[in-house]
């Protein structure tokens, strides 16, 4: 009997040992799991940084900011039109802001008024200047098919001001991390000093646009925004593509920046790839040739 | 001590994994339309199109796209048109500067100075740098065209729909 007792007290420990192990067990797991969710969220959220940091500004930022981003612009602007002249044809020009406004209401800066006009050069080009100015040369719409390629090309320059990449790549330290912050306390300096700065700033942003380019990283990210914008505004979304295409195989190419912009076959290949990740290859959207022709007859 | 080990990870562990259970947030469609889509893919099936303004209730993050709730349905939207804060109203200098103009009042400058203030001081920063030329007649032909938001969507809607 007392054998009995004792085999069954004997087995009840060993249970109840093996119990605590399993529980201790479950708890190390737990902690190294939490541990581990920890640390990758940490490694993502680094990794993701740089393509959020604008997304997450965006509602942060103060009015006064942005108005400082479109004074920027408007300087920025009044010399790009130094450069080239604007091609004075009022209709055109409504209807290049018909398409880029309508294309604009699909990207993510509703504080923006964007605006749009026709410069006067044959160079196959667009530029953007912070603040919703966009310009597209009478070169670049000679080139163009229909009004989702014009569309895509607008959307791509939409999403320069949306990221803020002018602003960003000046580099100017603001508060709360913001360049556009930054600007504004130089544009209320007041002082000599900072009105120097503040047009040398802008001096700076015009050798981006015209000798350096952005950053190749910018221009791709760019090109997979309007790629977004364009196909979420109804256009063929194989439209930017098709552009870059058609002025590949051009003899005499564009006025290409050189330095750190990529190649148009980089930038083909990467619109390839986001569309094919997209299921977007086959999707069959309007091109809108006929509306084009009717508006645009630079020929 | 076991004991005190096993309750210790355990508490550890639920701090630790507390935060993402309670991760969904409110998001605000920042952009004039945002489509919602039934999966994470823009050629996926479209279901819906909100508002700027709206307000949908994240389910899940995915890359570059947020699951969320809109009107009790359930589907996904871009991260580049959301945002966890409401969107701003539009932002213009020259609105500010034509006021002022129009009242000859003189305004208190701002931190940075007045819009309509910057404004005109940009002629005469210009001068500071003979490096480029500049017009600022083309911009303020550029700002003289008005388009409504309802008239650029009239006229999208009617190529694209067509």
């Amino acid at each position: 009997m007392n054998t009995e007792i004792k085999a069954r007290s004997q087995k009840s420990e060993v249970r109840s040992q093996r119990q605590e192990k399993i529980l201790h067990l479950a708890s190390c797991i737990l902690l190294l799991a939490s541990c581990l969710l920890l640390f990758t969220s940490i490694v993502f959220a680094s990794e993701d940084f740089r393509k959020r940091k604008p997304q997450a500004k965006e509602s942060f930022t103060a009015d006064e900011d942005i108005k400082a981003e479109i004074v920027f612009g408007r300087e920025l602007s009044a010399r790009i039109l130094g450069r080239y002249q604007l091609y004075d044809d009022k209709k055109l020009t409504l209807y290049i802001n018909l398409v880029g406004k309508g294309v604009a209401q699909y990207a993510g800066r509703p504080e923006i008024e964007f605006r749009f006009a026709v410069l006067d050069t044959d160079i196959i080009n667009a530029f953007a200047a912070p603040g919703g100015y966009i310009f597209i040369t009478k070169g670049a719409l000679k080139i163009m098919e229909d009004e989702a390629e014009l569309s895509a090309v607008l959307a791509h320059e939409i999403a320069h001001v949306t990221e803020r990449h002018i602003v960003q790549e000046l580099n100017i330290k603001g508060t709360e991390d913001s360049p556009a912050a930054g600007l504004a306390r130089i544009l209320g300096g007041g002082t000599e000093t900072m009105r120097v700065v503040f047009t040398q700033m802008v001096d700076k942003a015009v050798e981006i646009l015209f000798e350096k380019g952005l950053k190749k990283q910018d221009e791709l990210n760019s090109d997979r925004i309007a790629t977004i914008t364009a196909a979420n505004a109804g256009y063929d979304p194989a439209a930017l593509k098709r552009y870059f295409e058609k002025i590949s195989n051009r003899e005499e190419k564009t006025e290409i920046l050189t330095g750190t912009h990529p190649s148009f076959g980089e930038r083909i290949d990467n619109i390839d790839s986001f569309l094919t990740k997209n299921q977007l290859s086959d999707k069959k959207q309007p091109f809108l040739k006929e509306r084009f022709n009717e508006n645009v007859k630079i020929r | 001590m076991p004991t005190k080990f096993i309750y210790c990870s355990l508490l550890i562990g639920l701090l630790l994994i507390a935060p993402y259970m309670v991760h969904a947030a409110d998001l605000y469609v920042q952009s004039v339309k945002a489509p919602i889509f039934s999966e994470p893919s823009l050629g996926s099936k479209r279901l819906a199109e909100s508002a700027k303004g709206e307000l949908l209730k994240e389910i899940e993050k995915k890359g570059d796209w947020y699951q969320i709730d809109y009107k009790g349905v359930s589907g996904w939207v871009s991260r580049l048109l959301v945002s966890t804060k409401p969107p701003l109203g539009k932002v213009s200098i020259l609105e500010e500067a034509d006021e002022m103009l129009e009242k000859g009042a003189r305004k208190r400058a701002s931190a940075f100075a007045t819009a309509a203030a910057a404004r005109g001081l940009a002629e005469e920063r210009a001068r500071i740098s003979d490096k480029y030329k500049v017009d600022y007649e083309g911009v303020e032909w550029m700002e003289a065209l008005k388009i409504a938001d309802e008239d650029a969507s009239k006229f999208l809607q009617e190529g694209v729909e067509r």
